[in-house]
């Protein structure tokens, strides 16, 4: 037998000889990967959300009065053309809003068809240099002749970027107590089949076996608890966030004009963070709860 | 094979060991005597590796020991077999899997397993129970696997730590023999005993230690230094062998009877003079009392 295989066998030996201790770690861990797990969503469609808006929104956008006339609207396009800072203008006119709007909204993208008139006017975006200049035309924009309202997001973008900020560090806090606590979960767990096994390591150790051929059993036993916790956490996660994009997954479509995070999308990831969480979990624990046997 | 130069040890202010100088040949079969707290269990630990000289020089099996990385004590630990007085066999392995878990701990493969273990168990009289658990065995052969278990890698030296210390008279002897044909086939013996009718009755080397000094080294050696002249004198409890006339047999006939009844059997040594000795049981005997040494 390899002695991946043979390590294996022991792992799994030692979980049937304390089965009730494992599936308590196993659970305990999986309530905090779950945890984590709803706070990664929020934080991926926060940051998502954010970044589309900034895209969107890095240019000011100018509309114009309804029945403006040709003359009037070349005249704000010199206009803003002229402002220093103003890297340049585009005309964008208002079917091709229209169209954008639809695209936007994706699957409700059918609730604008058959309106009985476009109700978007026609407007410029205009792109400029910096934010500075960004603020101070928007304050200017709206006295300009032809112009009907200025749309500049930067103040929703900052507070979006702060609440994005804010789900960073919450998230980056819990996970770090989240993590110090499955470790030490883990690690009890793991001295508990250390302890069942005292005599039979001090044995081997007088026999000539080596530190990592003592170890690796409970460290294969701690991987084995970290990656069940996390393929078990995902599944939750992405049930969860499944449902609730169904409920309310087109309300927010429809108020923010942004989609959110597809469940598959974000579930494989999820499973690929989770499962180096879990085995760098089950590592670290079991190394620390065998740590003092092997200096004996 | 075992070479110690001048080792000195102490746990605080607490000597463990003291100068110590010893040379162990290759084949040789020593005993390591001495009072409890004399140093033996210092000097065994330090042929392990399981703590580090203060002083001196360790060489074994030609290779410098003394100050060893952590990463290289298995290599050493592979060289010697170990055998112990509680005998430490895993419950849950059967005969068989205790030993070949042995052989498994150093990645011994299934074919080299499947060889050596019957070998092994039939060099130690112990083949046919290879598929019984340690708590269906006596404690004779319970160390009978033990034996096994230090032998199967095929180590220089065993060491064994008061390895007849939980067996009766008869199944000690038993197991001498068994390590004396050990060492015939040229493994070094090195076994700590306080059971002085064995060191007596093997004839080996002998080394002492008293206060961490070695303070004896004899080939064809006693128990202690007086053992030349010494007899011991066996005498069975009175309530055990009433009426057997041990109070007039002579010492050879009470150690006969003792190695046949070794469960009532009581000793104590003298300085040679029989009749003193004789005298001094029949007095115990007829006080009603067990005669310990």
């Amino acid at each position: 037998m390899s002695r991946t295989g043979y390590n294996l066998k022991q792992a799994f030996s030692q979980m049937g000889r304390n089965k009730g201790m494992y599936f308590t770690s196993v659970l305990a861990i999986t309530a905090m990967m779950l945890i984590l797990g709803l706070f990664f969503v929020a934080f991926v469609n926060v940051n998502l959300f954010a970044a589309m808006i900034e895209k969107d929104y890095n240019v000011i956008q100018i509309y114009l009065v309804d029945n403006n006339t040709d003359e009037i609207a070349y005249s704000v396009q010199d206009t803003l053309e002229g402002t220093p800072g103003v890297d340049h203008v585009t005309f964008v006119p208002k079917d091709e809003a229209l169209e954008t709007l639809k695209v936007r909204w994706g699957d409700n993208g059918y609730l604008l068809d058959n309106l009985p008139k476009n109700p978007l006017p026609n407007s410029f975006n205009v792109y400029v240099e910096d934010k500075d200049v960004a603020h101070s035309l928007a304050e200017s924009a709206v006295s300009i002749e032809g112009v009907d309202d200025v749309v500049y997001y930067q103040d929703t973008i900052d507070k979006l970027a702060q609440i994005s900020h804010f789900i960073e560090m919450g998230s980056l806090i819990a996970m770090g107590f989240l993590v110090i606590v499955s470790i030490i979960i883990v690690a009890n767990t793991i001295k508990l089949t250390v302890f069942n096994r005292e005599k039979e390591i001090g044995i081997m150790k007088y026999l000539g076996a080596t530190d990592w051929f003592v170890r690796a059993p409970f460290i294969w036993g701690g991987i084995i608890i970290g990656m069940l916790s996390a393929g078990i956490a995902t599944g939750l996660t992405y049930l969860i966030y499944n449902k609730v994009t169904q409920i309310i997954g087109s309300d927010i479509t429809r108020i923010l004009s942004v989609t959110v995070v597809p469940a598959d999308y974000l579930t494989v990831n999820l499973l690929i963070i989770f499962m180096c969480i879990g085995v760098s979990i089950g590592i670290c624990g079991s190394i620390i709860s065998i740590r003092k046997f092997l200096d004996r | 094979m075992i070479v110690f130069n001048n080792v000195t040890k102490k746990y605080g202010s607490n000597i463990g060991l003291l100068d110590a100088s010893v040379h162990i040949n290759r084949g040789d079969f020593v005993f390591l005597v001495g009072p409890s707290g004399a140093g033996k269990t210092t000097f065994i630990k330090l042929i392990l590796k399981e703590i580090e000289p203060d002083k001196g020089r360790i060489i074994l099996a030609g290779k410098d020991i003394t100050h060893i990385g952590r990463r290289e004590v298995p290599e050493i630990r592979q060289k010697i077999g170990m055998v112990f007085q509680d005998f430490r066999l895993l419950e849950k392995k059967t005969v068989y899997e205790n030993v070949a878990f042995a052989m498994e701990v150093l990645h011994k493969s299934r074919r080299e397993i499947k060889e050596r273990v019957p070998f092994v168990l039939d060099l130690v009289d112990i083949k046919d129970k290879a598929n019984r658990y340690p708590d269906e065995l006596s404690a004779g052969e319970q160390q009978r696997v033990g034996i096994a278990r230090a032998l199967v890698n095929k180590p220089r030296v065993l060491i064994c730590d008061e390895p007849t210390g939980n067996l009766d008279p008869v199944t000690a002897m038993d197991i001498m023999e068994l390590l004396e044909k050990i060492n015939i086939r040229g493994t070094t013996i090195l076994m700590v005993t306080h059971a002085k009718d064995i060191v007596n009755k093997m004839n080996k080397r002998v080394v002492a230690i008293d206060q961490g000094r070695i303070v004896r080294d004899d080939q064809e050696g006693k128990y202690s230094r007086h053992s030349a002249a010494e007899s011991d004198i066996l005498a069975p409890g009175l309530s055990a062998l009433a009426g057997t006339g041990v109070e007039n047999m002579t010492n050879d006939e009470r150690k006969t009877m003792y190695f046949a009844s070794p469960q009532t059997a009581v000793s104590f040594a003298d300085d040679g003079d029989e009749g003193d000795v004789a005298s001094m049981v029949d007095e115990y005997l007829n006080g009603g009392e067990d005669v310990y040494e």
